[in-house]
């Protein structure tokens, strides 16, 4: 008897079908032709004419063309039980778009089940790729400079400062230049605000003054003109100017004129040579308007004039590492040549990478990467609880395929396939979320770059790599597993009253690790949250609610003594203090912890030089500021009107300086020689008339610095901030304030008007928007997904019990028993998920120790609440299912048995 | 004569009407491709016979078009078998082309006189 199916299958070539469709047409046709043959042999045919009837049943010229007709689309019946997978790489093909095109089916069938496995994943794909996002932003992305691979900064830092980014002083920055020799070439910047006079009324703008290397040193191009050329930044040669791409656009129109144009900057021309590639505008220099040379030849003040952001140029075969050793080599130097301003100094170099984001950031955004790779871990334990209930739905099923000589490789890639079809549905779900809610996240931060958050293409590419990998998390384990399954337990499975050990086991795991994954994130977020917070509560010493700061210029040519400034300031603030709702008016050089504040060293007057020279924030005030900003005086008196520029030098010190170095006696009357730049005492001596409260320093989270204060006529500056307390509404002062300071000198540059409540809230705590809103939202998916998470496995393993649990109820268990019994089951998993995570959560927290504030590695009030919150909750998730288990008919479960 | 009469109804039947056939052949039941080759030639004295080559494509044909359903059976101590049943979408199609033939039929009998009893 001949081999029908080959006869076919060598007919039917021609057709290309399906493997699975073509397995079926040859069966059927086989059997019809072995039918006939049968007949054909017991009617007395001989065999070889038995044959060749049979074998014309398919001559037909029509066979072809005819099948060929039908079975274009020709809909394949699922998944032909049995058989390896098909040879050929065309057919493997075919079958794993069968296995995809399967398993979507089976999904869609499955919707509630596609729903919450999707949505699940989604979220913490969209958590992954905004922290994915965040990172390559801040930390990851080069500086857009040529130079970046080779640019490093270079930073000074004192062991009493409480920074350890200082800039640098100008004589500090002239000896790296002169000594450094891993530098092709050192630039320096400062930014410093200019008034812009000779258009209309006279506008502050933000100068960059730079070295006339600055650019060549970055690697940065002019779109328009020129950059600056060698020797331009001597004394005499400075006054070119180039402008900013932003302010060329915004204040000429992008002209192409504009170059030879004169700009007049506190009362300078300097003339426009060139635009500046639009490319540098990020961050802080997003704001600049112009450039101009810094003449770098004449400063002689090493400590004072410490503002300088310097940047080297490594030579080739340079790195990091060679640059700080030779910038140490230059400090000690510094050292032994300047022991009293020098004499604690340490200049280091960064990478831009580091350099270009604020110390904390890297540890931040490491700990948001281990928050949301812990959620995706849960999500992936959540969707793997799913998937294995389904996969334990079908264990019969995939038990009795395998029976039937189905290979494991089958079952397995069909398991898969269908993860993969999860995970691309969950990746494009994830990241049309991340898209949405970068917008959101955008308005929660104040700074310019962190606003250019996007999902670009390399954090496309990291969720579509999330979407790959996930599946293989929760697919692949469970897939390998119920591929073997013991056939003989699996075909009994009804025959038994529970399941088995193995499958309690696993789920307990199961719950486990959720509950120690979550109770790790909760814990993170909510020591992050909480160090936030405690911020927003630390005492800063002025009350800064019901004030109106405004930034006054005093620039020559109209303002060039001091005596011209201080009667400038008294008037302004006596028309101020007229104004109808004004209850104090005053001014300062720099608003406390909003402004940066220079350190002076002082010598105390009658005490010898012993150990380290003593320092304070120097501060200026006038009469009034201490009742505008509510600052308590300790002891001695305040300053009055008579403290003059004529009268008798005088200060008022902080309780943290009197603490400091007159401890345990009054320093009332005691008499201190403030040190120039240079360590020398230059100044007449200062009597200190009274003690006030401390104020803190940029830095809330560090102590408050010993203070001292001068009375603003003593030492005026270029600019002064009017700082004006009213009890009236902000915006309607704001513009009687303005027009009061405009008619004391309409030429006068101001900033804008802004409550101090604002200022500081920008400062201080926008940054920290962004790091609350992020940290909470993860705790809130990682708490969800627990809770949902043990729900699942609680209900999967309820129902995987229901006719153990109605043989007890039928035998006269009690409905609070069986839920007592339930619910203790889920406890115990629950308990060592949440000792595994809170020893997770006290590791975690040891790594990003420098980042809290307020509160510590084992706050027990954290601990305590969120495991609180996942015990309850888990309990609650886990006593649903029991109830309803408890409440069922016995009867109507053991007969549906 | 008769040989010719089948031969020329035999094609006409595999041009427009062999549907009808098969539909009323499933009517009743189920039945697998083998058992409806045969049962043609048997109720048609051998005037019928519809090959594999032909059966087949019309019964994929009519399954895709909804009128049948084919579906593999196992009976006890046998090969699993593909049979087909009518569906409801078939017995409307039966019922309209019934009429259609009983029609082309009276027509064919009044013009030609032939006695089809």
């Amino acid at each position: 008897m001949p081999s029908w199916g080959e006869e076919i299958r060598r007919r039917l070539t021609g057709l290309r079908l399906a493997p699975a469709r073509e397995a079926e047409v040859v069966e059927e046709l086989s059997q019809h032709l072995e039918d006939r043959y049968r007949e054909l042999c017991l009617s007395g045919v001989d065999e070889a004419r038995a044959i060749r009837d049979s074998l014309a049943e398919l001559d037909d010229s029509d066979l072809v063309r005819e099948m060929a007709a039908v079975e274009r689309d020709y809909a394949i019946e699922p998944l032909a039980i049995g058989g390896g997978a098909p040879a050929g790489s065309a057919r493997i093909l075919a079958g794993f778009w069968h296995d995809v095109r399967f398993g979507a089916r089976l999904l869609m069938k499955d919707k509630s089940v596609t729903v919450v496995v999707v949505v699940t994943l989604a979220l913490a794909i969209a958590a992954n790729t905004i922290v994915f996002g965040l990172t390559e932003l801040l930390w990851l992305r080069p500086v857009p400079v040529a130079n970046a691979q080779r640019l490093v900064a270079i930073f000074a830092s004192d062991e009493r400062s409480i920074t350890s980014r200082d800039p640098l002083s100008i004589p500090q920055y002239r000896d790296v230049v002169r000594q450094a020799a891993v530098f092709d070439s050192v630039a320096a910047m400062v930014g410093r605000q200019f008034s812009l006079t000779g258009a209309d009324e006279p506008q502050p703008v933000i100068a960059v003054l730079a070295t006339a290397n600055f650019f060549t040193t970055l690697g940065l191009d002019p779109v328009l003109g020129r950059l600056f050329l060698p020797g331009e930044d001597a004394a005499g040669r400075s006054n070119v100017a180039v402008l900013s791409h932003r302010f060329w656009s915004a204040r000429f129109h992008a002209d192409q004129d504009v170059l030879g144009r004169t700009l007049i900057l506190n009362g300078t021309p300097h003339t426009v040579v060139g635009v500046l590639t639009p490319s540098i505008e990020l961050g802080s220099l997003s704001v600049v308007d112009v450039w101009i040379p810094l003449d770098t030849a004449s400063s002689t003040t090493r400590q004072r004039d410490r503002d300088i952001a310097v940047y080297g140029l490594l030579r080739s075969g340079q790195t990091v590492v060679s640059a700080n050793a030779d910038l140490t080599a230059i400090t000690q130097r510094l050292r032994k040549d300047y022991p009293v301003t020098d004499g604690h100094l340490q200049i280091h170099a960064l990478s831009m990478r580091d350099a270009n984001v604020s110390p904390d950031t890297p540890l931040l955004l490491t700990m948001a990467g281990i928050v949301v790779g812990l959620v995706l871990m849960l999500a992936c334990a959540n969707v793997g609880t799913v998937m294995q209930a389904r996969a334990s739905a079908r264990q019969r099923e995939i038990a009795l395929r395998l029976a039937l000589g189905a290979t494991r490789v089958r079952l397995v890639r069909q398991l898969i396939s269908e993860g993969a079809f999860l995970g691309v549905l969950a990746g494009l779900v994830g990241v049309a979320l991340a898209a949405a809610a970068v917008p959101g996240l955008r308005m929660l931060t104040s700074d310019p770059y962190t606003q250019t958050l996007d999902i670009n293409g390399t954090a496309l590419s990291f969720a579509a790599v999330l979407s790959i990998v996930t599946p293989i998390l929760f697919g692949v384990v469970p897939a390998l597993q119920s591929s073997r399954p013991n056939l003989n337990e699996d075909l009994k499975e009804t025959a038994r009253i529970g399941p088995s050990r193995r499958l309690h086991h696993r789920r307990s795991a199961l719950v486990v690790t959720q509950v120690a994954f979550a109770l790790t994130v909760l814990i993170i977020s909510g020591l992050v949250v909480r160090s936030v917070f405690a911020r927003g509560r630390v005492p800063l010493g002025i009350a800064s609610n019901d004030v109106l700061c405004v930034r006054v210029r005093l620039d020559p040519p109209k303002y060039v003594a001091d005596e011209s400034r201080v009667r400038a300031v008294d008037a302004m603030l006596a028309r101020v203090a007229a104004l109808p709702g004004v209850d104090a008016a005053a001014a300062t050089a720099r608003v406390p912890v909003f402004d940066p504040e220079p350190q002076r060293q002082f010598t105390i007057v009658g005490r010898p030089p012993a150990g380290d020279v003593p320092w304070a924030v120097e501060a200026t005030m006038t009469p009034r500021f201490r009742e505008a900003m509510k600052l308590p005086l300790l002891d001695g008196r305040s300053f009055n009107d008579d403290d003059r520029e004529t009268g008798a030098r005088v200060a008022l010190i902080s309780r943290e300086a009197g603490k400091r170095y007159w401890p345990g006696r009054s320093p009332i009357g005691q008499r201190i020689t403030l040190l120039n730049g240079a360590g020398e005492s230059a100044d007449a001596p200062i009597t200190i008339v009274g003690v006030v409260d401390d104020v803190k320093g940029i830095s809330v989270t560090e102590p408050a610095p010993p203070r001292v204060y001068v009375p603003l006529a003593q030492r005026v500056s270029e600019s002064v901030v009017v700082v004006v307390r009213t009890s009236r509404d902000t915006s309607l002062m704001a513009a009687l304030i303005r027009s009061a300071l405009r008619g004391e000198d309409a030429d006068l540059a101001l900033s804008e008007i802004r409550p101090l409540d604002a200022m500081l809230d920008t400062r201080l705590f926008q940054p920290f928007h962004l790091v609350v809103a992020l940290f909470v939202g993860f705790a809130t998916i990682g708490l969800v997904l627990a809770l949902t998470g043990v729900y699942g496995v609680a209900a999967f393993s309820v129902g995987q019990r229901k006719h153990e649990i109605s043989i007890r109820l039928a035998l006269g268990a009690t409905s609070t028993e069986v839920t007592r019994l339930v619910v203790a089951r889920s406890f115990r998993p629950i308990a060592i998920g949440l000792a595994l995570g809170a020893a997770g959560g006290w590791a975690a927290a040891s790594l990003m120790r420098g980042l809290l504030f307020g509160t510590t590695v084992l706050d027990p009030s954290i601990y305590i609440t969120v495991i609180g919150v996942l015990a309850v909750g888990g309990l609650a998730a886990s006593l649903v299912p029991a109830r309803r288990a408890a409440a069922a008919d016995p009867a109507f479960v053991l007969k549906q048995e | 004569m008769q040989h010719n009469r089948a031969a020329g109804l035999d094609r006409e039947l595999k041009k427009g009407s062999a549907e009808l056939l098969i539909l009323s052949l499933l009517e009743d039941q189920s039945r697998h491709g083998y058992d409806l080759s045969k049962l043609i030639e048997a109720r048609s004295d051998g005037v019928l016979k519809f090959r594999v080559a032909s059966l087949y494509p019309l019964l994929y044909r009519l399954e895709k078009r909804g009128w049948i359903q084919g579906r593999w059976i196992e009976k006890a101590g046998q090969r699993r078998r593909r049979y087909y049943k009518l569906t409801p979408a078939g017995a409307q199609i039966l019922k309209s082309q019934r009429s259609t033939w009983r029609a082309f039929a009276d027509a064919i009998s009044r013009i030609a006189g032939i006695d089809h009893a």
